[in-house]
């Protein structure tokens, strides 16, 4: 009866635990309009913001065109790379997006891992997600408005038929939502199962599934986000 | 956990900013450095390209030289050799009648030489004569009457000599 109750007491005291590590608090008010509250995804996201803009800075200066050293190889691999494989995957229409993706990719990349750090990731963040997901199906809609016109961009509803014009608006709500729960979820659902393991077992577990929901998941749901974000990105200027 | 507000327009702006700070700080820089040597490399490959072109053309224009030249000094060759014959010839004949000249001479010497002869044995014959005859004769004649006789006696004498032998 006494263990009964002391289980029970455990479990409540791991389920306040967990919703402890998953909301996400408010860091500071800003004192006009009545408070703006700034959560914690925004001011991690601008710390990754400052971090990746100063090694930005820091990794380009003294590019050379002849004789490139080590450093440079790396990072014209890296950036090159990327570069590439947008570019292959989104066509020459497509091309003046690319920064976009990469910048998304590296940002969604850093927001995952940046849980190894100690800091919350800001992709556990409805808002942030969210942002994402909206951001992305403008650029979508706007490259096809870009390319097509406002004539051609309001006939692509109807294509391949008209009758099915109303799951094609529909479509532009379900995409940006699919991309957003798809990330916030993994990101989310991952962070509560590392939690469960690390309050169960606190050494040498977590190593092996830290891995796997940290590192592997991480950076293959930003790559998910992104490849989605530039097969739309071609759909829509093809 | 669940909650939708304004830091998702935040989080918007952020992502706007961190794209344009990326595209500047990053993703430009590199591309442009790599799109610089990717010109570069294309560029100096059609110098090459072109230096290539260039020595071809100078090797055959090198060779038409030299075979051109070749033909010309085996012009020259044959303009020397015939050069060289005509001159073999003409010294070869101005030799041959230069010989033919020295010859005649020679021969018209010579027999110059043995008129001379004759006619200085035909005056001291006829001085022979003279003074055989005076012994002969003995007797004083006027010595420009008795030449003249003595002269015409020998070369009459001669004359029939010379008629006799033939």
């Amino acid at each position: 009866m006494l263990s009964l109750r002391k289980e029970v007491s455990i479990t409540e005291d791991l389920a306040e635990k967990l919703l402890e590590e998953l909301t996400c608090e408010t860091v500071f008010t800003i004192p006009i309009f009545g408070g703006i509250p700034i959560a914690e995804s925004v001011v991690v996201t601008w710390i990754i913001m400052a971090a990746l803009t100063l090694l930005s800075i820091c990794l380009v200066r003294n590019l050379k065109v002849e004789n490139p050293g080590r450093k440079q190889q790396v990072l014209e691999m890296a950036v090159g790379g990327l570069y590439s494989f947008f570019d292959d995957l989104i066509g020459e229409e497509g091309r003046r997006y690319v920064p976009y993706l990469i910048s998304v990719a590296i940002y969604i990349g850093v927001a995952n891992l940046i849980g190894l750090l100690g800091l919350k990731p800001p992709t556990k963040d409805l808002n942030t997600t969210a942002a994402l997901a909206i951001i992305s199906i403008v650029l979508i809609e706007y490259a096809g408005f870009h390319r097509k016109g406002l004539k051609g961009f309001i006939k692509s509803f109807a294509e391949p038929v008209a009758i099915i014009a109303p799951i094609n608006i529909l479509e532009l709500f379900i995409k940006p939502l699919s991309l957003c729960m798809r990330l916030f979820g993994n990101v989310l659902g991952a962070f509560v199962v590392m939690e469960l393991i690390k309050l169960l077992v606190p050494a040498f577990l977590p190593i092996p599934f830290s891995m796997y929901f940290d590192i592997f998941d991480g950076l293959i749901q930003a790559y998910v986000f992104v490849f989605l974000t530039a097969l739309f990105i071609k759909e829509a200027v093809e | 956990m669940l909650r939708l507000d304004m830091n998702l327009v935040f989080n918007m702006l952020n992502l706007i900013v961190l794209y344009l700070l990326l595209r500047h700080f990053l993703i430009q820089p590199v591309m442009g450095i790599m799109n610089k040597r990717q010109a570069m490399i294309e560029n100096s490959i059609s110098n090459a390209r072109n230096s290539e072109g260039q020595a071809a053309e100078i090797k055959k224009q090198y060779e038409e030289k030299l075979a051109a030249s070749s033909q010309e000094g085996s012009k020259i060759i044959e303009e020397a050799k015939n050069q060289a014959k005509v001159q073999y010839d003409r010294i070869l004949s101005d030799a041959g009648e230069e010989a033919g000249r020295v010859i005649t001479e020679a021969q018209r010497k010579v027999e110059a030489d043995q008129e001379k002869a004759l006619n200085e044995a035909k005056a001291q014959i006829a001085g022979l004569v003279i003074a055989a005859a005076a012994k002969v004769v003995n007797q004083e004649v006027s010595a420009l009457s008795n030449k003249a006789l003595y002269d015409s006696f020998i070369a009459e004498a001669g004359d029939s000599h010379d008629a006799g032998s033939n």
